[in-house]
């Protein structure tokens, strides 16, 4: 299931760092109120025995917000999505921003100005094409991997599988990466996280597809990173 | 098919099940309505609904709590249930309304009930009889009272929406604006989401449908209510069986009621006719509308003479599948087993046309 949250920025720029620094702290913020054991086991562990966290997020984006050189520009008029696959977690989400009149993105307070469910899109052909608002992070031997780097298609088809075991759905899946974008670095929590936004063409089970719309492709979803368009 | 429409007729023998609000303060009048001038006792809806209702809580379902309001809260009098549909499978299958005052900002919430029944009216004109009591033990001055009772065949129609079973419309656009959730809308819809509801697209609407398991098992718990009915008023009095001694049931595909005509009272008041050459008629007229086959459940012993001339017109029917007769608790209880099984999934969702 996924929300949008249109919010207002009270302040006039964002710092780059809170871009996806600040994501993980809010999402578990809103699982915590809800649900503290819940979001302790997911920071701590994982979910269903895998140290994967469902969950994934959009940082906060301002589309119209003039645009000023070296700074992520705000206004009043801006969104983020977020969602998860597991029903347990995406109550928490929800319940929580039902109840929110402000969000704090790091140093940046936002006021939520309403919630919306978003309704998936079609997945029963078992066949999708996603395209990432946010660049996608891979990993293969502490390296991050790029579209362009050998492989990189299995390491996303294997990221995929993994999730799908996480969920206990069927895990078959191709994927065929059919455009990239630039290299873009970005500052997280953990740290500096490399990857490129895509457009990926995914052949799999209509759960999963749903799954991966709610999730995200890649990793480091929950810190705002390869969400779906 | 979405639709289950259906008849059911109770048979009450010097009863007294639904009262109506008394004159004076000694007399307890049984709900009657004059059709051409002639009374018919009848039950309300309000009150088969409460008895299908408490039937429900009895075989184990936990019933939506109620609150109610008052002087004493210097509020205007008002009881309401939790509203809860996702939780409560009496919330979704019977509906609600939880209307806010009109000071306050929040949201007036309300669910059609998929459940729909009709007044269950006598079949034909009644002498309701007053029987006058007194209380005289150990006492100089009896106290008077009274009350009514009759002896009817009272018939209603119900429909059932199977697809609105376990599916709650969201909030649309208001006007252009963006349909933002309320803080109360918000925390139910995390709730169904918790149940395992998923949105969907519900004639025309965004909605949250629960998985089809619990859907399932509603309308099942809903058809063993109804074969096991009990309930109603003057019990120590008037006792009295409260199960459907009939009971006919047909998938639609539309909200429509074939069996209007075929399960009714004799226009010169004889009494209840159930009309196989009607329901054959009707069948045929609703061709492609309907799925066989009609169930139809009949208490042995409940109006021997109807049943023969019913069995003699209807041999083509039954002889053809379209139309399959039993006991009413069996019937009823088989097809719960059915639905749960999953053999009447395309029930659930509206026909793609």
């Amino acid at each position: 299931m996924r929300f949008r949250v249109d919010v207002a920025a009270l302040t006039p720029q964002m710092e780059w760092p809170d871009v996806h620094g600040a994501a993980r702290g809010v999402i578990y913020d809103l699982v915590r109120g809800q649900d503290s054991a819940l979001a302790t086991e997911l920071h701590d562990i994982g979910w269903n025995g895998t140290p994967l966290r469902p969950l994934g997020l959009c940082p906060p984006v301002f589309p119209g917000a003039p645009r000023k050189k070296g700074t992520y520009a705000t206004s009043n008029r801006g969104m983020l999505r977020l969602g998860s696959p597991v029903p347990r977690i995406a109550a928490c989400l929800l319940a929580g921003l039902g109840g929110a009149n402000e969000l704090r993105w790091g140093r940046t307070p936002l006021r939520v100005n309403g919630v919306q469910m978003e309704a998936p899109p079609e997945h029963s052909s078992g066949v999708a094409v996603f395209e990432t608002v946010s660049p996608v992070v891979l990993k293969h031997d502490d390296r991050f991997l790029l579209p362009e780097d050998t492989g990189y298609e299995e390491r996303l088809a294997h990221n995929i599988r993994h999730k799908a075991d996480a969920l206990g759905v069927a895990s078959e899946t191709e994927v065929e990466v059919l455009k990239a974008g630039h290299r873009r670095m970005f500052r997280a929590g953990k740290g500096l996280r490399i990857g490129a936004p895509l457009t990926v063409r995914v052949h799999a089970s209509p759960a999963l597809l749903d799954a991966l719309y709610d999730w995200g492709l890649g990793l480091a979803n929950n810190q705002g990173f390869g969400w779906v368009k | 098919m979405s639709y289950l429409a259906g008849k059911i007729v109770l048979a009450v023998e010097a009863g007294a099940p639904n009262n109506g609000k008394s004159e004076n303060t000694t007399t307890t009048p049984v709900k009657y309505a004059r059709v051409r001038g002639r009374i018919h006792p009848y039950v309300s809806a309000q009150a088969f609904r409460r008895w299908v209702r408490d039937t429900m809580t009895a075989a184990g379902s936990v019933p939506s709590t109620v609150e109610r309001v008052g002087k004493a809260q210097g509020k205007a009098q008002k009881a309401t249930t939790a509203a809860d549909p996702a939780r409560f499978a009496d919330d979704d299958l019977f509906g609600y309304m939880k209307a806010a005052a009109k000071s306050k900002d929040d949201a007036t919430t309300l669910r059609d009930s998929p459940f729909m029944v009709g007044t269950f009216m006598s079949v034909e004109p009644v002498r309701v009889t007053e029987d006058f009591g007194v209380m005289s033990r150990g006492i100089d001055e009896p106290v008077l009272h009274s009350h009514q009772f009759y002896t009817a065949d009272l018939a209603a129609p119900f429909l059932l929406d199977l697809p609105r079973v376990g599916t709650f419309t969201l909030a649309g656009k208001k006007g252009g604006k963006a349909n933002y959730l309320s803080k109360q809308e918000a925390m139910k819809a995390a709730a169904a989401i918790e149940a395992g509801a998923t949105m969907v697209s519900f004639r025309g609407q965004q909605a949250l449908r629960l998985p089809l398991e619990t859907r399932r098992e509603r309308v099942a718990l809903l058809l063993e209510a109804i074969a096991d009915l009990a309930g109603g008023a003057k019990k120590a009095l008037h006792y009295g069986d409260r199960t459907p001694a009939l009971v006919a049931l047909v998938p639609m595909a539309g909200g429509v009621n074939p069996l209007g005509f075929v399960v009714d009272g004799a226009e010169d008041g004889s009494g209840l006719r159930v009309r196989g050459d009607v329901l054959a008629q009707e069948l045929e007229a609703w061709q492609g509308q309907w799925e066989m086959p009609v169930r139809i459940g009949w208490r042995p012993g409940f109006r021997d003479r109807a049943r023969k001339e019913f069995d003699n017109q209807a041999a083509p029917l039954v002889g053809g599948g379209r139309v399959v007769m039993d006991h009413p608790r069996p019937l009823l209880r088989g097809l719960a087993e059915e639905i749960r099984a999953g053999a009447c999934d395309h029930w659930f969702d509206d026909p793609q046309r």
